[in-house]
């Protein structure tokens, strides 16, 4: 993958987490072990766990998806 | 002999297009007092406006006075999109339209995959995406002659966050000699949730280029794993705390070349008379604050 794809997919797999894992537990292991996440590792140890449920939260409220079958995660 | 006062920077609102907004905001536009105005310009594309927001709008653009500050371009998303390309062309004629003194962004991203809509999140520096943030950045300058600024975000997923945006968002500006929007409510987010110091944060800033001040309340969330966590929240829908008002003051002194100064708050957030009468008194302490230190 290019820089671009990594940071593309780091994006995407982020989004649909918060989007879609309001459990902290289940949050953490996909952060560590998604390939998607695998190039940002140092980054994510620097998370703070208040911080990623707020984010879900921001998610909750303000995303919105596209109305496609398919999800664009290459 | 006479020492060349600095001129004072005018103190605005952001224009928001509902009633409560209107009921908040219209003793202060009568009065004259509302002396620049910032529209969220792509909030309006494809919709009707009522009559009475596109009149302030020409209003403030005819005495050039109008600001604008876009929130859906997404300038870090890492995969360029037919939407972002559809924004720059409403953008240019938009530009062309009114007349903006200048116009800024979010740091940040929000859209990816199939997401065209988030909250503005925050990247890490690196050098691909410095790379990719002052392709971002050209393209916009590219599309309109206008300045063009980004404002800083409250939100961080980590102390990595906090301790680099300021150097990610000089690095992006100095391409386009662009302007910094320093949002104080969010340095305030940061200082409560992060426990930092008000000039801990402000040291790490471009505060050279700080053209625009924000100022908004917001409300406290507490975290679901530990109830007694309060977290602090941009959600422009509260008083501005007293604290914000002391950063104003620090600012006013630390950032020379400010011209502006926007009040921020959601107008379905005004729907009692206490709530506007508190509204109006944090416009005018605004103005007091500007008067008393410069």
């Amino acid at each position: 993958m290019n820089a671009e794809e990594e940071l593309a997919a780091f994006q995407i797999a982020l989004l649909d987490l918060l989007d879609t894992q309001p459990n902290l537990d289940i949050m953490r292991s996909q952060l560590k072990h998604d390939p998607a996440f695998a190039p940002f590792q140092e980054y994510i140890a620097t998370f703070d766990e208040r911080m990623l449920q707020v984010a879900v939260e921001l998610v909750k409220k303000w995303g919105r998806r596209e109305h496609k079958n398919t999800c664009d995660r290459n | 002999m006479f020492k060349r006062k600095r001129p004072l920077p005018w103190v605005g609102l952001s224009l928001m297009p509902d009633s409560g907004f209107l009921q908040a905001t219209q003793p202060l536009f009568e009065a004259g007092d509302v002396e620049v105005l910032e529209w969220s310009f792509d909030v309006g594309w494809g919709i009707n406006l009522p009559t009475w927001v596109e009149q302030l709008i020409n209003f403030y653009s005819q005495r050039d006075r109008l600001l604008g500050h876009g929130v859906s371009y997404s300038l870090l998303s890492a995969r360029w999109s037919e939407r972002q390309e559809q924004w720059l062309n409403l953008l240019q004629l938009e530009a062309k339209r009114y007349r903006y003194r200048h116009i800024s962004e979010h740091f940040g991203w929000m859209s990816a995959g199939n997401f065209y809509q988030s909250a503005p999140l925050p990247m890490p520096l690196t050098p691909d995406t410095l790379r990719l943030g002052r392709d971002r950045l050209q393209r916009l300058t590219d599309k309109t002659s206008i300045a063009i600024g980004l404002e800083n975000l409250a939100f961080a997923f980590g102390w990595q966050d906090i301790l680099m945006q300021g150097e990610f968002i000089d690095r992006l500006l100095e391409t386009v000699d662009g302007f910094l929007v320093l949002d104080l409510h969010n340095l305030y987010c940061q200082m409560h949730n992060f426990e930092r110091s008000p000039l801990d944060l402000l040291n790490l800033y471009p505060l050279h280029r700080v053209r625009e001040l924000h100022i908004s309340g917001g409300s406290w969330s507490y975290s679901s794993g530990n109830p007694s966590v309060k977290i602090r929240r941009d959600t422009h829908d509260g008083d501005v705390p007293e604290e914000v008002f002391e950063l104003l003051a620090i600012a006013l002194k630390r950032c020379p070349k400010v011209e502006a100064i926007i009040f921020e708050r959601l107008g379905n957030t005004l729907d009692e008379e206490s709530k506007i009468t508190r509204f109006r008194q944090d416009f005018y302490h605004i103005k007091q604050t500007v008067c008393k230190n410069l």
